[in-house]
């Protein structure tokens, strides 16, 4: 296998949802411009062509709100799962590890690998902070995704305040306003519905060769996989 | 002649490099949109008021939008140039703007201009209107 080949085979999952969201973002793109230029029609606004919609508030808003709901569910599971566990869940740990483990069972310190992380094993602080480095940096993508749901948000809130003869309203404004409350929460609670199902399901169901089921033949009271 | 005189917010400034991001975040939250809309929305509800204020209507209907020139005589018979000498814009001076994509809002003393910006050019879409308790703005003329 030559190493291009080689390369795409070991970076296949990465590199398969990357162009699974550019081709998303096509898409969204282009039914969008469609759905914002038939409101501004109805509205008497201005029509968008599709570049300058790619660059608009009305679809930063919509690619920002749906990406901070996802950070938030991986953040949210990545960090939950350190204490809350599901009995028979693949994707749970065992009930005794509840909790953050120890320094032998994660391998950091004077238990690192000579191959573990450099900052795995000088210990102090950076060991606390790259190890909980994963949740952190999904966390911050995160908040950053929400500011920029309200900051693209708070925009396009206020292109359509003012085509409605209102006033536009502050930041803060919008913040607590019921538009951006509606288009956070309708996001989050489907993401806890797939979080919740997918640890339920977990439980009974099975994907042979997936790593995030169980084995096939593993016993449904079987915690993990 | 009656001075215009537009009291806007702070100006925005230009910069590059790695500032620019941050900048554009405290910008996008500040409200502050690029001057060049800023002014252009300014100066086109500058020229409107002023075309009223001197009994110009034909050329106050030209900065009008096409569905608020259709809408300004009403019901009646009149042209837009008869319709419009109705409008009341009382303010002498500009006392606020605010551009959010291809709309603006533009303060003049008590009353409030509403514009789009239509094949790259601003033009009034709803003049002559007060804030109301709750709701939109009611405008004497609005397309």
């Amino acid at each position: 296998m030559n190493r291009p080949l080689r390369f795409v085979r070991d970076n296949a999952l990465t590199l398969a949802f990357l162009l699974l969201l550019l081709g998303a973002l096509l898409g969204q793109s282009i039914s969008g411009v469609e759905v914002y230029n038939a409101q501004q029609l109805e509205a008497g606004g201005q029509q968008l062509s599709w570049a300058a919609y790619l660059v608009s508030s009305g679809f930063a808003v919509d690619v920002a709100e749906n990406w901070q709901s996802e950070y938030l569910q991986f953040a949210l599971y990545i960090v939950a799962t350190v204490w809350l566990v599901q009995r028979g869940a693949s994707e749970s740990k065992e009930l005794e590890d509840i909790g953050t483990e120890s320094d032998a069972d994660q391998k950091v310190g004077r238990y690192a690998r000579s191959d573990s992380p450099r900052w795995a094993r000088v210990g102090g602080l950076r060991t606390a902070v790259y190890g909980r480095s994963l949740g952190i940096v999904m966390g911050a993508f995160f908040v950053a995704s929400l500011l920029a749901q309200s900051i693209a948000g708070r925009a396009a809130y206020n292109h359509d305040q003012l085509l409605q003869r209102e006033d536009p309203v502050s930041w803060l404004g919008y913040a607590g306003s019921a538009d951006f409350w509606n288009r956070t929460l309708q996001n989050w609670q489907s993401e806890f519905l797939a979080v919740a199902s997918m640890a339920a399901f977990g439980i009974y169901l099975r994907q042979r060769g997936s790593p995030e089921s169980k084995p096939v033949g593993a016993p449904h009271h079987k915690t993990g996989n | 002649v009656v001075a215009y005189r537009i009291a806007v917010r702070p100006p925005c400034i230009r910069t590059s490099g790695s500032a620019l991001t941050v900048l554009s975040i405290a910008l996008l939250l500040t409200g502050c949109a690029a001057s060049p809309q800023r002014s252009g929305a300014a100066v086109a509800a500058q020229s409107f008021v002023a075309a009223l204020e001197r009994g110009d209507g034909v050329a106050a209907c030209g900065l009008l939008s096409p569905e608020a020139a259709q809408s300004a005589p009403g019901a009646t018979d009149a042209s837009c140039a008869d319709a419009i000498s109705s409008v009341n814009e009382n303010g002498r001076s500009a006392t606020g703007v605010q551009v959010w994509g291809s709309a603006a809002q533009v303060r003049i003393g008590s009353d409030v201009v509403f514009l789009q910006r239509i094949s790259g050019r601003w033009l009034v879409s709803a003049a002559g209107c007060k804030q109301q308790p709750v709701g939109p703005y009611q405008c004497q003329v609005s397309g």
